[in-house]
């Protein structure tokens, strides 16, 4: 038995390819493991920015700063900020710190915090707080953090100096001031700069997930396009290598030139490339790769087409637009050197702060969508119904299976249209035929829920609060991707296995529909490339089957067919492929939810030879042009090797995928 | 940050190529690239005789979509060049608003291409 490693928690699908394996694992991560936001101010340790507006009033005098004077006594950078109310001595006497923020709903319980102390032993009455909600504070030679509850006047974080106070201030207060927060009474203090920086940063370490291809938005909920799909392979980080932009070493083409130091033109007046390129820098890239690519774009005099990142030219890269602003990227680099370059027609654009490193070492296949409607969206929805707090009737669309209906309340349903029946408050379970079902509701039916059985066998509540049939309640329900079967794909740049002769894949999903043959990932186009291979979800239309097909010339095929598997079906699908093998049937072995099954339709033909091409991975359609697969997608991991996958691995990956999708089976 | 909403939109094979011009001209670069290639019949053979685009658009494309005045204005302030107004319109005229264009196809979008008597159409076999 396997299933005593399937268990062990340590286990993430790193360990499969730590020997140097090639493949990628994709995963539908939990957008709820993104850091959330705690601290709503900017440039939260960083006083002298221009976040923070510096006045002053009567004979005040403009407060000044000095960013990163010391650190706190929790090493969080310190500002020294010097008020001054001048010599007058009336409220009208002020220096005058704050920044400006929206005003908090009553609901909020928003609270302002800031840690300080004096700067030179002495002790000062300093204003602190909202806009309104502002109080005096006795700032003394010893760290505090001061807090204040905000109120919904409050449109300001104030620090003050005035005239007037209780106690009275000499003309100056010399302070160090820290950790400026605003956000939920009682959550720990967030370091903040830019938001968008920080965010897309924590991003990047924890979901892996693009709503576009240029990795600019990341996905942060469900019901959100995937544009862009980190390969996972060596774990849920992507870490970034060392600064690859050197100032010093950025070269030009004609008419681009430095500003300043760290500080560039972008300069195309006749709208040419060859002779306006920008931005060669320190030591190289390595074509294919993915670099992570930040900037500033200070000004546009003329926009041009915008500016190209990660590529000498053609429509390779991603395209930044001309607007003002922080940019980041990322973009697989075809050029051998960090590039920056305007697209097409005249070009005038300065851009400053440019960092451009690797993400993560390795060879990694992230796939991408660049065409908006052909993305994918990540989900999480088990429930059929809408409004399910208190139901009201509607109709919805079954497929021929079992369904678990279930709801409170002291009203009925009656079920008409492919199931019948009528119920009081409980659990039953319906049998449908496909078409639609009308749910007749009289009363009052509360926290109503109807999903297939194959989903209620999962492990998650019983109950999905679901408002519309894209705003729902997901915390506890498994997310997956869900392509729509019409026109959804995505695909990775080419994965060179011609070393490789075994392999295998771990398709973690459902299959919603047997109508129509549906590929969930391709490497090599069936029919035309040699040595193509395939995982097919169905395999033949109609046959209510799983598939997998190996070759070698173009032609010669090994098939598998496991069935009858009728959608719905949730499943860990694992296939070996192994060209070694000595007959067609050993060749392709299928197994489904840890258990080798038996073909069914059975292995035809081979034994084939070779090994696997080079070819892009198109996943959830061949080529991306047809045979689109519609169904839901957990993980998906492929793993190519010289040497047999190890039971224990196999195992391994079935048991991690099983407790993404809440499924609960042995590995044998 | 671009925020995004669903869209299910079938072109009669005829007014395909102005959709095409409209979207690509319309959206951000490589955003539209290859909208429109997914081909339907009525018996789901070929030849294509609508084309379906369906899933996340932008939703200031969206919100240019579906007044062929208001597209127009916003496919020339693009730079757009190849279309005439008519041509807009005769698009729109051939693709009913909660049929052929509709915002609430997620997740239903073979019972959409049902309510217009079509069918994908299906490449070969593996």
């Amino acid at each position: 038995m396997l299933a005593q490693w399937g268990c062990q928690p340590v286990f993430t699908p790193a360990n499969v390819f730590h020997n140097g394996e090639q493949g990628f694992h994709f995963e539908a991560y939990d957008p709820t493991a993104l850091v959330q936001r705690r601290n709503l101010l900017t440039y939260s340790e960083q006083f002298g920015n221009a976040a923070w507006n510096k006045t002053a009033s009567g004979t005040g005098v403009v407060p000044a700063v000095t960013d990163n004077y010391t650190v706190n006594d929790r090493g969080n950078p310190a500002s020294r900020v010097v008020f001054d109310h001048g010599a007058g001595n009336t409220s009208s006497d002020y220096s005058f710190l704050y920044q400006g923020i929206t005003a908090p709903a009553a609901a909020d319980a928003n609270t302002f915090t800031v840690r300080m102390k004096s700067n030179d032993g002495n002790t000062y009455s300093i204003g602190f707080g909202g806009s309104t909600s502002s109080m005096t504070v006795n700032v003394t030679p010893v760290w505090q953090t001061f807090t204040i509850p905000a109120v919904t006047s409050d449109i300001q974080l104030r620090l003050m100096l005035r005239g007037a106070q209780v106690p009275a201030n000499t003309g100056t207060a010399d302070l160090l001031v820290s950790e400026a927060q605003y956000g939920h009474a009682g959550d720990a203090y967030q370091k903040i700069t830019d938001w968008i920086t920080e965010y897309l940063a924590a991003a990047l370490e924890s979901i892996g997930m693009w709503q576009d291809s240029a990795g600019t938005t990341p996905v942060t909920g469900i019901e959100q396009p995937v544009g862009l799909w980190l390969d996972g392979k060596y774990g849920k980080r992507w870490p970034r290598g060392p600064q690859l932009w050197n100032d010093a070493n950025v070269t030009f083409g004609t008419n681009s030139s430095r500003v300043s130091p760290g500080v560039y033109r972008v300069y195309s007046p006749t709208g040419a490339e060859t002779a306006d390129v920008n931005g060669n820098s320190n030591g190289t890239t390595t074509i294919g790769q993915w670099y992570e690519v930040t900037f500033n774009i200070d000004s546009v005099t003329a926009a041009g087409g915008g500016l190209r990142v990660g590529a000498s030219g053609g429509s390779s890269g991603v395209v930044v637009a001309a607007t003002v602003g922080p940019k980041r990227v990322i973009a697989q680099t075809d050029y051998a050197q960090p590039i920056i370059k305007r697209v097409s027609g005249t070009t005038d654009i300065q851009i400053s702060n440019v960092s451009y490193r690797q993400i993560s070492a390795g060879t990694l296949y992230h796939a991408t969508q660049s065409t908006t409607t052909k993305r994918p969206i990540l989900k999480a929805l088990y429930n059929l119904l809408v409004g399910t707090d208190t139901l009201a009737t509607q109709s919805v669309t079954t497929a021929a299976t079992n369904y678990k209906l279930t709801f409170t309340g002291s009203g009925s349903v009656t079920l008409s249209g492919t199931a019948t029946g009528a119920y009081n408050a409980g659990t039953y379970t319906i049998t449908a035929t496909a078409g639609t079902l009308t749910v007749t509701v009289t009363g009052t039916v509360t926290k109503a829920d109807l999903r297939t059985a194959d989903d209620a066998a999962k492990n998650m509540p019983a109950y999905q609060a679901v408002r519309t049939s894209t705003d729902y309640d997901y915390a506890g329900f498994p997310v997956y991707l869900k392509p729509d079967g019409v026109d959804d794909f995505m695909q990775t740049a080419s994965m060179d296995l011609t070393a490789y002769n075994r392999r295998t894949t771990w398709v973690n999903g459902t299959k919603l529909s047997d109508a129509a043959l549906g590929m969930v990932l391709e490497h090599g186009v069936g029919g035309t490339d040699p040595r193509a291979y395939s995982v097919d979800v169905p395999r033949v239309a109609g046959a209510n089957d799983y598939g997998a097909d190996l070759r070698d010339g173009v032609a010669a095929t090994v098939t598998t067919r496991l069935l009858p598997y009728a959608a719905p079906d949730s499943c860990v699908l694992t296939i070996l492929a192994d060209y070694t093998a000595a007959t067609g049937a050993a060749q392709l072995v299928c197994r489904r939810n840890g258990t080798a099954a038996s073909p069914g339709g059975g292995n035809s033909g081979g034994p084939v030879s070779g090994a696997f091409g080079n070819y892009p991975i198109y996943l959830f359609a061949r080529a991306g042009t047809s045979l689109f697969f519609g169904g839901r997608v957990y993980s998906l991991t492929d793993r190519a090797s010289t040497t047999p996958s190890s039971q224990r691995f196999i195992a391994q990956m079935e048991q991690y995928g099983a407790r993404l999708q809440g499924l609960s089976f042995a590995s044998t | 940050m671009t925020t995004y909403v669903h869209r299910f939109m079938v072109v009669p094979d005829a007014h395909v190529a102005t959709a095409r011009e409209i979207a690509t001209t319309l959206a951000d670069p490589g955003a539209a690239d290859g909208m429109w290639d997914s081909g339907l019949s009525a018996d789901g053979s070929l030849p294509a005789t609508h084309w379906v685009s369906t899933g996340m658009i932008d939703a200031a494309f969206a919100g240019l979509l579906g007044d062929a005045p208001t597209t127009f204005y916003a496919y020339q302030q693009a730079g757009g060049t190849k279309l005439a107004l008519a041509d807009v319109q005769a698009l729109y005229d051939a693709t009913p608003i909660g049929s052929f264009i509709r915002d609430d196809a997620q997740d239903r979008e073979f019972v959409c291409l049902a309510d217009i008597g079509l069918r994908l159409v299906m490449g070969v076999g593996v």
